[in-house]
Formats: structure tokens, C-alpha cells, sequence
């Protein structure tokens, strides 16, 4: 997908303006695409960090945890639901419905903006849980159609990981110039005005998605190639790893919030969580260039898994709020880390997948886990350290885990050699072909002509000629026109594609 | 169209969950005259009212009063809501899951945490006659309790009279 209409210019300014203009973007987000979504993402961290501030002043200090339990559980499975259905949802409408991707960020925007209105009015009636939720289920809607998003909005398709990694950065700064002046305002105004603070900054965000440019469909795009691309085993070990992570925080936010709250400290001490996190996470944007320059991509998510994970394991032997703070501090840090690989394996080994349709999956996955987590931290309820014996041992398996799965690849390939996706799809059709389907291998080896078509090699009648054959193998299953199939896209793709 | 009804089949579940919630939501809301809270309020408001010197506001904001149950199961939710809503003016209520959520245990003398006082209380039957135990703990050595007559007139408990003056037992802390 390319971005095509992006903002006019104003009349008379002159074309090396404009350029300077450009350039000035990109040396702020490193990609001109995304530039709209900055300021959005900006307002929205902002709303995000007055609706936290506000639940200090919320019923959920004041009402015992026990008692609430039901509650925020039924409500963190009903979370879940929508979630089932988003991916589905969100995918189709960026993709095919002009627009599309404005009005879901728009439904974040505004519908947080009108429930944070409306929860100012019931922070302390049980009305405060159900809209708590929904302002959750917002907040992961955004979540999943931003990331979704911003591989179709840059221009430059190497710019993914830049651009992700600056809008984390820019997103951290905003909540923190915004948490000082969310303090006053609950000093002095209480909870309600902090909540009507973070309507209005949900409110100029959905001014914002307004100015964000429509992607319009690649006409090269391929949906097989793209789903091959992101189903490889690359991107697969990669999204387990970054699910066992948001897992993780999913699992912390609602534990150390239990624990905290049963051993007494006060509202700010959650504060203080919050702030080491989010301050992991920004420092994360500058250790995650450094760690790449020294250690493969995969490894550092496997390193996001594992700190941390030896961090719930300190917190867990001495119960701190000082090794809490320590635990959100790495937790921030990995997530922020494991994202920047998660996006750099993305970008290399799905170099075609430009649709949100596939994105907004992965994405939901990803959401799905930290439910999960936070669901199994309601469920257990467990002691203290317990539950931070049970998720530390759990992380360093999960690493432990995929340290072996690297050995074991080594160890039966020799070495990983990258292959291009052409040739990829090509062995698996091959091989397929042998296992007697014939018919799954000749669409797979169609594929394959694509992916090659879309790596460079010539859009010539030998194409046209294997795709028409492909269609009419799908169309009426016939094992020799199948195998034909395959072996015509093996001599084409053996021809153009590098090996 | 035929993007149009296939989204629309998705948003079915998603509406179908948003009723079942704004269901939940009623139902929850909709507690609002618990003969429970009108019994634990008027009980709360006499300890704060004969306790007052230990609850005394710290400039503009009351102090916290821990609330835990005396007997064997937790004060429900919706009653802990009513009862925050009806003495916010007067006191902080915050019910807690364990003693040490509002006592600092770590402290020799044990005190109670922000300067709060923590309240006990027993279980209100369905039906009267009720005497229902109420207890404050306001330190290590300073524990009172006392039995709370209540009567219940047109659905709604009252104190019946002044409480009597009985050993604290289920907020007695050993050092």
C-alpha cells in the first residue's frame, strides 16, 4: 500500500519549502507516512496517563479485593470476547473501507473521550467497573489498529521498526510531561477534572486522526503472499515470544496491584509503578539499537523474556516495593525491546504483508495474551511470592525454551541460512507435491511465481501462462496439470530468484 | 454488501456481550437500599461519632477508616459501594482483605496505617431480633467493642438503642 493523499501543501510555499518541511518530519519520526499519528498517539498516551491518575481516586481503593474479584474477573473475560472478534473487525476496515482506519481510531478516541465524561460522574459507584472495561477495550482497540496501522503509513517500508520505536518514544515523553500536570489538577480538582482533563486530550486526538492520511490498496499486493509471509516460522517464534511477554506485564499489572493493595501502601504507590515502567519502556528505545548491533534479533526478544523473568524471581524472594519497582522497571524495558524486534523480524521476513487485515491478527494476539495473564493473576489471587515464583520460573522457561529451539535449528540445519520467500514456498510445494497433494502444492507454487513477481523477477507470459494453470487446478483438481504447475513455477523461480 | 454483512455478523457477539454487560451493569447498580448498609451504616456512624477524637479530619480531607468483617464471609460489594457513597462527607471508608492492609505490623506499637482508625464488623441476619458486634482498633493496647441492638422497620435496620459494651475479640492483636 502506498499513502496517497497526504495533506496539501499551502498555496505559494514553494517546493524546496516543502521538501525542507519533509525533511523535518522525518528527522523527527524517521518516515513522513506516519506523521499524523504522532501527535495522535501523543494526546492519546496523554488521556492514558489522566485516566490512570484518576483511578486513585476511584472506588478501586476503596473496596476490598476479594469482594471485587467476580467482578473484575467477569469483566476481564468479557474483554476478551470483543477481542475474539476484533482482528476479523478492524483488518477488513482499514483495509477495504475508505477511511476505514479513521473511523476505528476515532471510535477509540471518542468513545474514551465520552466514557472518561461519563466515568467522572461514577468513580465511586459500581458503575465505575463495566466502564473501567469498556475504556480497556478501547484502549486495546487503539492498540491493535495503530500497530496495524503504521506498516501501511510509512513510506518507506525499512522505516517500520524507526517509526515504532520513535512514536514509543514520543508516547512515554507526553505521559510523563503529562503526569506532574494530571497531579495538580487531582490536588486541586480531584479525580473528575483529571478525567475531564483526559477527555479533552481523547477529544483533539480524534481531531487528529481527521488529518491522517487514507492508505490506498498496492495493486501488486498479493493476500497469499502476505499470508505466507507472516505465517513463516520466523514470525511465528517471534510472536510466541512477544504473546509470553505481554503475557507477563498482563499478568504483573493485576498481581503487584493485588499484593500492593493487601500489605497497605498508599494509591501513589502505584504511581510509582507506573512511572518506573513507563520509564523502562522509554529507556528501552535506546538500549533495544545497542542490543541489536550486538545480538541476533530473535535473541533479543529471548533477553526480554528472560530479565525480567530473573527480576520477578529477586521480587519474589524478598517482596519489595522497591524490587516491584525494580520488576516494572525491566518489564517496561522488555516490552519495549521485545517490540522493536518483534517489529525488525516483521519487516524482514513479511516484506509484502502491507495490509492492516494481517497486522490487526497478530496485533489481537498479542492482546489476548495480556488478558490471559491478567485473567490467571485474578483467578490465582496467589500470595506475594507465589505468584512472582510462578511467573519468573515461567519466563525463563518460555526463554529457556526458545534457547532450545535455536540450538535444535542449528543443530539440524547446520546453520540458519535465510532463504528468500520465493524459494521457500517453492521446497514447500516441492514437498508437498511428494506427500501426494498435488493440487495444495500447485497453489503453493503459484504462490511462489508471485512472491517472485513481487521480489522483481519479470511479469512475463510464463506468468500469466502458470497462474491461468493454477487457476484452473483449483478450479477442476487435476494431478497432472497440478504437477505441471509446479514445475513450471520451478523452473521460473530457480531462473529469477537468487539463492 | 457483502463486506457490510460480514461485519455486521462480527458485531453481532460484540452486542450481543455489550447487552449482557449493560445487564450486568443494572443489575449491580440497582442496590442501592441493601438492608445491610442502612445496619452497618448506622452502626459506623455512631463508632465514628463516639471514636471521633481518633477520626478527626486532617485538614480538609477525613481520615481513613479501615473497615474488615468480624465474621466469616466478606461485606458484599455492592453494600461496601453504598456504605463509601453514604459516609463520604464523613469518613475515608476503605474495606480491606487482610488485618495488615490496614495495621503496620512491621511497627512495634502497631498503629494504624495514615492515622485511620480500623473498624470491625459482624454479620447482619435476614431477619430480626439482630445484635450485631461492631469493634475499633485503634492501637495495640486500645481495642473496644461493643454489641449493637438493631430493630428493622419497614425493610430498613435501625439501632434499637445505645450499643452494649462488650470485650473486643475479633480485633484484639497479639504483639
Amino acid at each position: 500500500m502506498t499513502v496517497t493523499d497526504s495533506p496539501r501543501q499551502p498555496e505559494g510555499s514553494s517546493e524546496s519549502a516543502a521538501r525542507g518541511k519533509r525533511f523535518q518530519w522525518k528527522m523527527v519520526l524517521g518516515d513522513e507516512g506516519a506523521r499524523f499519528l504522532l501527535p495522535t498517539h501523543m494526546l492519546h498516551s496523554t488521556g492514558e496517563t489522566l485516566f490512570g491518575l484518576s483511578l486513585v481516586g476511584s472506588l478501586f481503593f476503596n473496596v476490598s479485593l476479594d469482594a471485587a474479584r467476580p467482578r473484575i474477573l467477569l469483566y476481564l473475560a468479557v474483554t476478551m470476547a470483543p477481542f475474539a472478534v476484533l482482528a476479523p473487525l478492524i483488518g477488513p476496515i482499514v483495509d477495504r473501507v475508505r477511511g476505514g482506519h479513521r473511523a476505528v481510531l476515532l471510535l477509540a478516541h471518542g468513545g474514551r473521550a465520552a466514557l472518561a465524561l461519563v466515568l467522572a460522574t461514577q468513580l465511586k459507584g459500581l458503575l465505575l467497573y463495566p466502564l473501567a472495561f469498556l475504556v480497556l477495550v478501547l484502549a486495546k482497540v487503539y492498540s491493535v489498529s495503530r500497530n496495524a496501522l503504521v506498516p501501511v503509513l510509512v513510506k518507506e517500508r525499512d522505516h517500520l521498526v524507526l517509526v515504532n520505536s520513535r512514536l514509543a518514544r514520543a508516547g512515554t515523553t507526553a505521559g510523563a510531561i503529562t503526569a506532574p500536570i494530571g497531579l495538580l489538577i487531582l490536588e486541586y480538582g480531584g479525580a473528575e477534572s483529571v478525567l475531564r482533563a483526559g477527555a479533552i486530550a481523547y477529544a483533539v486526538g480524534a481531531m487528529w486522526v481527521m488529518r491522517i492520511p487514507a492508505p490506498q490498496p498496492d495493486p501488486d499486493a498479493s493476500a497469499l503472499v502476505e499470508e505466507t509471509e507472516l505465517s513463516g516460522p520466523g514470525i511465528r517464534f517471534a510472536t510466541e515470544g512477544m504473546a509470553g511477554v505481554r503475557a507477563a506485564i498482563g499478568f504483573v499489572v493485576f498481581h503487584i496491584g493485588f499484593v500492593l493493595k493487601s500489605t497497605g501502601v498508599s494509591a501513589w504507590a502505584f504511581g510509582g509503578l507506573a512511572v518506573a515502567n513507563g520509564l523502562g519502556s522509554f529507556v528501552g528505545t535506546f538500549v533495544a539499537p545497542w542490543l541489536r548491533r550486538v545480538v541476533a534479533v530473535q535473541r533479543m526478544l529471548t533477553l526480554s523474556i528472560a530479565v525480567p523473568g530473573v527480576f520477578a524471581l529477586i521480587a519474589a524472594l524478598r517482596f519489595h516495593l522497591i524490587t516491584a519497582v525494580l520488576l516494572a522497571f525491566t518489564l517496561g524495558l522488555g516490552g519495549s525491546v521485545a517490540r522493536r524486534a518483534f517489529d525488525e523480524v516483521v519487516q524482514t521476513e513479511a516484506p509484502h504483508a502491507r495490509r492492516g487485515r494481517a497486522y490487526a491478527r497478530l496485533e489481537t494476539g498479542l492482546e489476548l495474551a495480556w488478558v490471559t495473564g491478567a485473567i490467571a493473576a485474578v483467578v490465582a489471587r496467589a500470595v506475594d511470592w507465589v505468584g512472582l515464583v510462578a511467573l519468573g520460573l515461567g519466563m525463563l522457561a518460555l526463554a529457556a525454551h526458545r534457547v532450545w529451539r535455536v540450538w535444535l535449528a542449528v543443530r539440524i540445519e547446520g546453520e540458519i541460512v535465510p532463504a528468500t520467500l520465493p524459494l521457500r514456498l517453492l521446497v514447500t510445494a516441492e514437498g508437498v507435491a511428494a506427500q501426494g497433494d498435488p493440487h495444495q502444492a500447485a497453489l503453493l507454487a503459484a504462490t511462489a511465481v508471485d512472491a517472485a513477481v513481487l521480489a522483481g523477477a519479470p511479469r512475463d507470459s510464463t506468468v500469466a501462462s502458470i497462474r491461468e494453470l493454477a487457476l484452473e487446478v483449483a478450479g477442476h483438481p487435476d494431478a497432472e496439470s497440478a504437477i505441471e504447475v509446479v514445475r513450471r513455477a520451478h523452473e521460473y523461480v530457480t531462473e529469477h530468484t537468487p539463492a | 454488501m457483502g463486506l457490510l454483512r460480514r461485519c455486521l455478523t462480527k458485531l453481532v457477539p460484540v452486542i450481543v456481550l455489550g447487552a449482557l454487560v449493560a445487564s450486568g451493569c443494572s443489575s449491580g447498580t440497582q442496590a442501592d437500599n441493601t438492608p445491610e448498609a442502612d445496619a452497618y451504616e448506622a452502626m459506623l456512624r455512631w463508632i465514628l461519632l463516639h471514636t471521633e477524637d481518633s477520626v478527626a479530619s486532617s485538614g480538609n480531607k477525613p481520615r481513613p477508616v479501615f473497615v474488615d468483617n468480624l465474621g466469616p464471609e466478606e461485606i458484599a460489594l455492592d453494600v461496601q459501594v453504598e456504605l463509601v457513597v453514604r459516609l463520604a462527607g464523613d469518613a475515608e471508608l476503605r474495606f480491606v482483605d487482610s488485618r495488615k492492609e490496614a495495621i503496620d505490623v512491621d511497627s512495634e506499637d502497631r498503629p494504624v496505617r495514615d492515622g485511620g482508625v480500623l473498624v470491625g464488623l459482624g454479620v447482619v441476619p435476614d431477619e430480626p431480633p439482630a445484635a450485631v458486634r461492631g469493634e475499633v482498633y485503634l492501637g495495640l493496647d486500645d481495642v473496644l467493642g461493643w454489641r449493637f441492638p438493631l430493630k428493622k422497620t419497614a425493610d430498613r435496620w435501625e439501632l434499637d438503642n445505645d450499643p452494649e459494651v462488650v470485650d473486643p475479640e475479633g480485633l484484639v492483636e497479639t504483639p
